[in-house]
């Protein structure tokens, strides 16, 4: 059976619905600035800000009492509103979230202030925190009722949550499920990088010899993924079809990638093996290419390693900064538009080729026939996914 | 395809030698941690905050030396000892240099990371957090898993108390003697041979349209894993034993397969008269989800 993608949501600081975002990247307009907003923060940081305040995002997304709900929510409400079409009522729908944080940049707000002060009159945002209650509010903004969970694997989580989509699509448990991730920005993620020495002070540049590190971002990705059944009942046109889909842990460190990407490789192998295309069928590869020493290395080594010629590649990193949980399911929307386009999105600030591979990122903005993306998407943990999505 | 239960551990209340059910009878507020060397590594545990370490013996508990073809974990908070460390570090103006390791342990997958590094298993590794039901969306991933011909998961459920969510008891009125912590880890697979029970179900309705009397097992044990929420009339309440945290329906799915292998004798005890063939463990998430497990005595 194949699992069609009918609807795509995308909110990020290069736009606030799926066409902003694909007009900004057509045009190679980066959303990358200094943060302005975030509090607690321990110096300056680049990073993929979007400048609407709470109240502006909890209009769009049509919330009216907002003061305690997260901006996480708040972001992803509105992509999901966007992915979301109202289904029949005989589907069995689902809701797969995913989030790395959740309601953090309400509570670290509060935490201070109980930690500073003694203060817990915020305790209130607390209501917000939890990753689950996200996907409840988001659930119950859409009259979702069924089926409804959330994953945090760090970065791959809302790849895990396409993957568990489209697994219980198969398994005939849901018709029909709204996936996606969404991430705000906070102190607590951006000092975290930095004290691990991954965040690049200046512009990240995936792929590059000298990358330093992530720029973080924040944003949020759906879609609504539909079976055979829910495709003949609701009549939604599909935009493309996520053909493939792995999971596997690296086993090598808590937080750093293998060398070789062991865990990588064996994602990709696995996902292509689910969809039954062979390494020449990827026309193009979506790089999870956070712009860390680390993860760029380990990811090019295990393209090296699974493709006799390594497709085209870039990573979206250097337009949204890298979004953490929502990352998964926006490059799946920019996926989606790169495939009706025909269209490859180039990699930014990139000069130098790292040393051990020589691998050179597409720069350009490329019009080519494209059948299948493969995706990737790993986070801490050893946490390794890959998606292939095509026509 | 039907679906098994190889092996069980739980860390809670009344949980002694990995069993509850014989400690029902004087049931105190204690949780004795088990001697967590013995399946962790000496240098591994040291790093380890109590969440992770319940929930990496927990799942080293129930694997032994069993292939593990997937690795599924929940947590309704996930690390949230680390998460305040790093928040107490990022509140403090004076410090501008931040030790990294409370950051890097906060994430919510670190329990699931950190059994798939001890194991050396590059399988699927998936971590769901959906408040009091985490542990059910696990167990739900895990069925579907099993039923993609892996032959055996590993799924478990971990919520951790720290001094800070004590106060936060007190802040918002909620009785704080009730609240605790504790995990639970099932191995289950596709073969019948050495399971303990059969896992006939695993899903989570919505509380508001759920009947109760569409329950159909002979023995329902039931809990809930937030506070407020209303009973759900059954033949004992788990959450009595292992007290209230948001994966408690673990504990209270160990105390379920204790019982389809209890004594008559012991059940008549607890009020169960005959030997139950099936169980249902009802989890009520602030009378706002029901999560339900049915069991199978083999």
């Amino acid at each position: 059976m194949k699992i069609a993608i009918t609807g795509i949501g995308a909110i990020s600081s290069i736009g606030k619905n799926v066409s902003e975002n694909f007009d900004a990247l057509k045009s190679e307009k980066s959303g990358i600035s200094v943060v302005e907003n975030v509090e607690q923060l321990k110096k300056t940081y680049f990073g993929g800000e979007i400048k609407q305040s709470n109240a502006e995002l909890a209009e769009l997304a049509g919330v009216s009492e907002f003061e305690n709900i997260s901006r996480t929510t708040l972001l992803g409400l509105i992509a999901a509103k966007e992915a979301f079409k109202a289904s029949n009522s005989t589907l069995k729908t689902g809701l797969i979230s995913a989030s790395s944080v959740g309601g953090m940049d309400l509570s670290e707000g509060f935490y201070k202030d109980v930690v500073k002060n003694g203060d817990f009159s915020k305790k209130e945002v607390l209501k917000s925190h939890d990753i689950g209650a996200g996907a409840d509010f988001i659930a119950k903004a859409l009259g979702i009722k069924g089926y409804i969970t959330s994953i945090s694997t760090a970065c791959s989580s809302s790849a895990n949550a396409v993957m568990l989509g489209a697994r219980m699509i198969l398994s005939g448990q849901l018709d029909q499920v709204l996936v996606g991730g969404m991430d705000a920005l906070s102190a607590f993620t951006m000092n975290g990088f930095d004290s691990l020495m991954i965040y690049d002070a200046e512009q990240v540049k995936p792929f590059d010899q000298n990358r330093a590190g992530v720029n973080l971002g924040e944003g949020a990705g759906f879609v609504l993924l539909e079976g055979e059944k829910a495709l003949a009942t609701s009549k939604n046109k599909p935009l493309a079809y996520v053909k493939g889909w792995a999971n596997a842990n690296d086993a090598y460190h808590q937080t750093a990638s293998s060398p070789e990407g062991s865990g990588a490789q064996k994602a990709i192998k696995e996902a292509l093996n689910k969809s039954g295309l062979q390494p020449e069928d990827i026309s193009f590869v979506n790089a999870h290419g956070t712009g860390t020493g680390n993860n760029d290395l380990s990811e090019s080594n295990a393209l090296s390693a699974v493709f006799s010629d390594v497709p085209p590649f870039a990573s979206i990193k250097g337009y949204t900064g890298h979004t953490l949980a929502a990352c998964g399911t926006l490059e799946l929307v920019y996926s989606v538009g790169m495939l009706q386009n025909q269209l490859v999105i180039p990699n930014v600030n990139f000069k130098t080729p790292i040393e051990e591979t020589g691998l050179v990122p597409v720069q350009e903005l490329t019009k080519m026939p494209i059948s299948n993306i493969l995706s990737n998407s790993f986070g801490f943990g050893g946490n390794n996914t890959s998606l292939i999505v095509g026509v | 395809m039907s679906v098994f239960i190889y092996n069980y551990s739980t860390i809670g209340r009344n949980v002694i030698d990995n069993a509850i059910l014989p400690n029902l009878s004087e049931p105190n507020h204690e949780v004795v941690a088990p001697n967590f060397k013995e399946v962790i590594p000496a240098k591994a545990s040291r790093r380890m905050s109590s969440i992770i370490k319940m929930g990496v013996y927990t799942a080293l508990h129930c694997i032994g030396d069993e292939t593990v073809n997937g690795i599924i974990h929940g947590t309704g908070l996930g690390c949230i000892s680390d998460t305040e460390k790093f928040l107490s570090q990022v509140a403090d103006e004076e410090k501008t240099i931040l030790s990294p390791t409370p950051f890097i342990q906060s994430t919510h997958n670190t329990i699931a990371g950190q059994i798939a590094l001890l194991k050396k298993i590059q399988a699927y590794n998936m971590t769901h957090v959906q408040g009091g039901v985490s542990f059910e969306c696990a167990l739900m991933d895990g069925i579907a898993l099993v039923n993609e011909d892996q032959q055996k998961v590993m799924v478990g459920c971990t919520d951790e108390s720290t001094e800070f969510l004590m106060q936060l008891m007190n802040e918002f009125k909620l009785p704080e003697s009730d609240f605790s912590y504790g995990g639970s880890s099932f191995l289950i697979g596709s073969e019948a041979e050495g399971a303990k029970a059969e896992l006939e179900s695993c899903e989570v309705v919505d509380y508001a349209s759920w009947d109760a009397g569409s329950l159909e097992a002979d023995v329902v044990v039931s809990g809930s894993s937030y506070f407020n929420s209303n009973s759900v009339a059954s033949h004992l309440d788990y959450s009595k034993f292992s007290g209230v945290h948001l994966s408690n329906s673990g504990y209270g799915l160990q105390l379920a397969i204790e019982l389809l292998h209890a004594s008559t004798e012991t059940l008549k005890t607890i009020g169960i008269s005959t030997p139950p063939k099936s169980i249902a463990v009802v989890n009520n998430y602030k009378n706002e989800k029901i999560g339900i497990v049915n069991l199978k005595a083999l």
